[in-house]
């Protein structure tokens, strides 16, 4: 089984469908990056401002740097994840590993971290025993399962 | 259930795919902004986020209907 990703601008992305009941979020767009060199997988500040998702009460994970801004990270349980592969039909997948990143600073260091994108890390690929296929000079990109 | 979530995916992919075809006009004219797309064009675009956001809102527009993105030829290493 294969879900197709999206070359962007040089970037490996995919298109999924997020649900969250515990945050009120029923169906929600969300775009990730996929990028084998994070070991964490989250949802970037600008998704959690985008989709208006509160994160009073999730559980407190780590400090952590990312693209020169500090950010709490929390974990985020209870999440759906929705894709479409390649025979159009809707693969989810319930990951025990998803994060949140909150900037600790406001003004300028709070405004680039809403420029962080969502990320499926290395750690995404693992739980789900994924392979990531990527030939970028043919433009194509795509998860592989079993 | 089922194809609600995907008419939303399969409208997304094509934004984004219009995005990737599109990227250099779009950086030419949205250079270090947030630009929301839906529907293979750009809806909105503003300096900053809550900015973006704002306007979608007042425009009763979901956000979240919509694939947001911060475009700048600086690339971001992270």
């Amino acid at each position: 089984m294969k879900i197709p990703l999206q070359l962007v601008n040089e970037q490996v992305e995919v298109a999924a469908i997020l649900r969250a009941a515990k945050q009120r979020i029923g169906l929600a767009n969300v775009n990730f990056v996929v990028d084998t060199g994070s070991n964490k997988s989250f949802l970037g500040y600008g998704t959690i401002l985008q989709l208006n998702m509160p994160v009073t009460g999730l559980q407190f994970a780590e400090h952590t740097r990312i693209g020169g801004c500090t950010f709490k990270m929390f974990k985020l349980s209870g999440v759906t994840l929705s894709f479409e592969d390649e025979k159009r039909d809707i693969f989810r997948i319930k990951p025990n590993n998803m994060h949140v990143v909150v900037p600790t600073k406001k003004g300028e260091e709070r405004e680039n971290a809403t420029r962080i994108p969502s990320i499926l890390g290395l750690d995404f690929l693992k739980e789900t025993k994924m392979a990531l296929c990527v030939n970028p000079a043919k433009g194509t990109a795509y998860f592989e399962l079993g | 259930m089922q194809n609600v979530e995907l008419q939303m995916l399969q409208s997304t992919k094509q934004d984004l795919k219009w995005l990737n075809e599109h990227y250099s006009t779009i950086l030419g004219r949205f250079n270090n902004q947030f630009v929301a797309i839906k529907g293979q064009q750009p809806i909105a675009s503003a300096a900053t986020l809550d900015e973006l956001l704002k306007d979608l809102r007042k425009r009763k527009i979901n956000p979240v209907s919509a694939l947001i993105k911060f475009i700048s030829r600086e690339s971001m290493i992270l």
